[in-house]
């Protein structure tokens, strides 16, 4: 059924799951369908249901930790997080365990990245909180489960998804909102199904030009369109499908967080993983960097250096978002270059402050040559660091002998400034677009204008797949 | 005020819609679609020109079978959206794009007959592009003989037959009643489509649409199963069959077939069990039985010729996946694109007729595929002129002893392009 990608048929369970959520306003009916439209969803992916057998374990796993930690037993906390963290590396195959240890049987692991984000949030929220409270079997298989969140997220926080779903007066639901919303599946769809693929395609070209025998333009500009596609291709792909994930959350009236924010508009990497993964990058900002420096800042008690303890703990917090990517030695790479990028980031932030004041420093940020050679730098580095994502060690090697160091060197140099005066470009044009306005606001994001845009992405999104006549393309973040 | 209230007041302010919003927006909507809809197909018409009347114009408007060849003495012509030529039909008196008229031999001459389909009639191409043209041109060059080539190849009114077709040994001795000294026969995948007897092209084309849907109804779940889901499916298949017509969908496969990379190309193509389940190294049940019904037919006229003494000559042109395959020199397990090949030289051979290779001269050509029209499927005037070469390389290479040089004049014949 092609369920766990941005096709049509996802699109139209979960139209009909927020249909059916809306035939009652009462909570205990909105609960009753997510918890089993979540149920067959899982059991389309999974097929047979004894796959589910370790996914069920781990579940449970998390939730005796919960109830023992909501119990008073704070001590078993700890315990129960590494508990945790220990069977999500087993169940997931971590290529630095032993492969002795791992389950020989097939068993379905599809969702159970962003199921752990949510079982130690529970954990650690748990274990911290003053007050006590209890979440029932059914309120935290709903939050785990969630057929929305399920495959690549948006992580969001219980708080957040309890306030909307279990509230006795739900969130409104107007002609307006459900007119955004379907605008939002059609260009999630559109993204996924279209944009996506054609990038994906022309990444393709260029690998396969750069290994034939061409002439060396011709391997240069390919090098050039591999680097440059890649990191738009996955924008389309992820932000495609949170798009649809969003907008059908929205319609059963639960509000997921937004998980980018124009990405590619940042002008600094720390910048950058502000609006990219939003959801995954404040997770561990908030459980793994605000707890070190905290930890690091009482234990460094001279001053000169405790502006550089925020390099220490963004290097620490980044270099694991690039480990939980994967399970192999080319994401431990992707993770220090993840982390470093960001250290070398908050290092020259320092640095230069204290070079220029942080007056000085304030007016050269403002600077818009500045921000625009910093927005290509950022993209470069972030389509630089996408080689240890999508590639394995036998195609690095490849690609990096395919042409010299200094013909690489030129092009990263063109990739820099092309990306320096498109994406300068880009926001001047898209300045200039919303500054035509009527009483309402800008005339691009009037609903007559969003009805045009919708309509339109969506006859080119069917006649695309019609064309294509094959399965949706994958999603790329649900194999995390 | 709460925060949630707050959520909850915005919200109900979201919600409100003008009455005439609600006219509007839909009209909008539709509006767009429609001038969207209207000027791609405009742009695109613009772009791939195409004639309005074409080729059917020489056919019998009123043959339901569709294997009628064309009208005697007609002549019509054609341009496809895709081929910048249009091309001219002109029919002789017995309803063959022929190129000569077919009058008493002379002595010195060495008549080829050539019997095919579409490929061989050198369909949406001129004729004098069609190797059906050039061939006899190098041959006689070649083999400092005169070399004529009676070609009674025709497309047909389903662009298919008729050789094999029902009917086929009154055909075959309108072939040797052209006093031919060689019959030669020109293969494609297509042709063991058509050859089943009892099932004329387009009942074919349903009947492959209904096994399709059988296999898919098979493997999907219940939920799939219920009609109300076969009759939307029905309609998808409607909706996707109309907008095929349309120029925009011509012009939007034709960019992506010219722009994929043979890899892209193969494997997309490889998705489509109906049209790639000849190029699988285990041919299914359909291919099996396709290729016993145009077994019995190479019998029938192989024993016709050897009666007439007139040796005949089968050869195989690959479709553009199968060419882009070989010039790849690799394709995924449980596919080989020589499968078919191997089969028909073994079908041939056994009657004792002459098979004649050409698909390892498409090894020697990069990117094979663009010398097809892309969405259409057939040679176009490069293909045909890579044909014509590989034809007269292997014509006198020795497997026809009449038409057999040496290997320096082929030498020299090579230099001189």
């Amino acid at each position: 059924m092609n369920m766990d990608s941005a096709s049509l048929q996802f699109v139209l369970f979960g139209l009909i799951a927020a249909i059916v959520s809306n035939c009652s306003r009462s909570r205990v009916w909105r609960s009753m369908v997510l918890m089993l439209t979540s149920l067959f969803f899982l059991a389309m992916l999974a097929q047979q249901p004894i796959l589910l057998i370790p996914l069920a374990g781990f579940l449970l796993l998390g939730y005796g930790g919960l109830v023992m930690v909501e119990r008073g037993w704070s001590r078993q906390a700890v315990w129960s997080i590494l508990a945790v963290i220990f069977v999500y590396v087993w169940l997931k195959k971590y290529t630095f365990l032993p492969g002795e240890i791992f389950l020989r049987v097939p068993y379905f692991t599809l969702g159970l990245s962003y199921i752990f984000f949510r079982v130690l949030h529970l954990l650690i929220e748990a274990a911290d909180s003053s007050e006590p409270r209890h979440i029932g079997i059914g309120a935290y298989l709903l939050y785990t489960l969630n057929f929305t969140t399920l495959v690549s997220g948006p992580i969001q926080r219980f708080d957040e998804f309890a306030r909307d779903q279990f509230a006795v007066e739900p969130i409104p639901l107007g002609p307006r909102v459900v007119g955004l919303q379907l605008e939002r599946i059609v260009r999630g769809f559109f993204k996924v199904n279209v944009l996506a693929m054609l990038l994906h395609a022309v990444q393709e070209n260029g690998l396969e030009q750069i290994a034939k025998s061409v002439p060396l333009d011709h391997r240069l500009f390919a090098a050039f369109w591999v680097i440059v596609a890649y990191p738009f291709f996955l924008y389309a792909n992820f932000s495609g499908y949170i798009d649809i994930v969003i907008a059908i959350a929205r319609l059963m009236r639960v509000e997921l967080p937004e998980n980018f924010d124009r990405p590619f508009s940042a002008s600094s990497f720390l910048d950058f993983w502000n609006r990219w993964h939003i959801t995954l990058s404040m997770w561990l900002k908030t459980y793994v960097y605000n707890p070190l420096l905290m930890t690091l800042m009482r234990r460094v008690s001279s001053i000169a250096l405790q502006p550089f303890l925020g390099v220490v703990c963004f290097f620490v917090t980044f270099f694991l978002i690039g480990v939980w990517h994967g399970r192999t030695s080319e994401f431990m790479v992707f993770g220090v270059l993840q982390g470093g990028g960001v250290a070398i980031n908050k290092f020259w932030q320092v640095w230069l402050t204290q070079i220029m004041g942080r007056k000085g420093y304030k007016e050269l940020a403002k600077n818009s040559v500045y921000i625009s050679f910093g927005r290509g730098l950022t993209f470069s580095w972030f389509a630089f660091t996408m080689f240890w994502f999508w590639a394995n060690w036998g195609q690095i090697d490849a690609l990096f002998a395919a042409i010299t160091v200094l013909e690489w060197t030129t092009v990263w140099l063109a990739v820099w400034l092309s990306a320096t005066g498109v994406l300068a470009t880009w926001e001047w044009l898209r300045a200039a677009l919303l500054s035509f306005k009527t009483a309402d606001g800008p005339v691009l994001t009037s609903r007559y204008a969003r009805v045009v845009y919708a309509s339109s992405l969506g006859l080119i999104a069917f006649v695309v797949t019609a064309l294509l006549n094959q399965p949706a393309p994958g999603i790329v973040y649900k194999a995390f | 005020m709460s925060p949630s209230s707050a959520r909850n007041l915005q919200g109900t302010r979201e919600a409100t819609l003008s009455r005439k919003d609600w006219l509007v927006l839909p009209t909008v909507g539709v509006l767009a679609i429609v001038l969207l809809g209207i000027c791609s197909e405009l742009i695109a018409k613009w772009a791939l020109p195409a004639s309005s009347q074409g080729l059917s114009d020489c056919f019998a408007k009123d043959d339901p079978t569709g294997n009628a060849t064309a009208k005697p003495n007609s002549v019509c012509s054609e341009q496809i959206a895709e081929s910048p030529y249009t091309a001219e039909y002109r029919f002789d008196r017995y309803g063959h794009r022929a190129g000569m008229q077919l009058l008493s031999k002379a002595p010195d001459t060495y008549r080829i007959v050539m019997i095919g389909s579409s490929f061989a009639m050198g369909l949406f191409v001129p004729r004098e592009m069609t190797f059906a043209a050039l061939l006899p041109a190098e041959l006689s060059k070649l083999t400092s003989r005169k070399i004529e080539l009676y070609n009674e190849a025709t497309g047909g009114k389903y662009r298919g037959g008729p050789f094999p077709t029902p009917g086929p040994p009154i055909q075959f001795n309108e072939a040797l009643s052209a006093d031919p000294d060689m019959i030669l026969w020109i293969v494609t995948s297509n042709d063991f489509v058509t050859a089943s007897p009892d099932i004329p092209a387009p009942q074919l084309a349903s009947e492959v649409v209904h096994e399709s849907d059988n296999q898919s109804t098979a493997a999907s779940s219940s939920w799939s199963r219920s009609n109300l889901l076969a009759e939307s499916e029905v309609l998808t298949e409607k909706i996707r069959n109309r907008f095929d017509q349309t120029r925009v969908a011509l012009l939007l496969k034709h960019l992506m077939l010219e722009s994929e990379t043979q890899d892209q190309y193969v494997t997309s193509y490889l998705k489509n069990e109906d049209d790639a389940g000849f190029l699988r190294s285990e041919p299914g049940e359909k291919w099996q039985r396709l290729r016993q019904q145009f077994e019995m037919d190479a019998a029938q006229y192989e024993g016709q010729a050897k009666a007439a003494g007139v040796p005949l000559v089968v050869v195989f042109v690959p479709n553009r996946a199968q060419a882009a395959m070989i010039s790849m020199g690799r394709w995924p397990t449980g596919y080989d694109p020589y499968e078919l090949d191997k089969e028909l030289r073994k079908i041939i051979e056994s009657n004792g007729g002459t098979y004649i290779d050409v698909l390892d001269d498409y090894r020697t050509v990069p990117d094979p595929e663009q010398n097809y029209f892309p969405v259409d499927g057939h040679p176009n005037s490069n293909g045909h002129a890579m044909i014509t070469r590989f034809l007269t390389r292997e014509l006198t290479s020795g497997a026809v002893p009449a038409l057999r040089v040496t290997s320096s004049q082929q030498m020299t014949m090579a230099q001189e392009r």
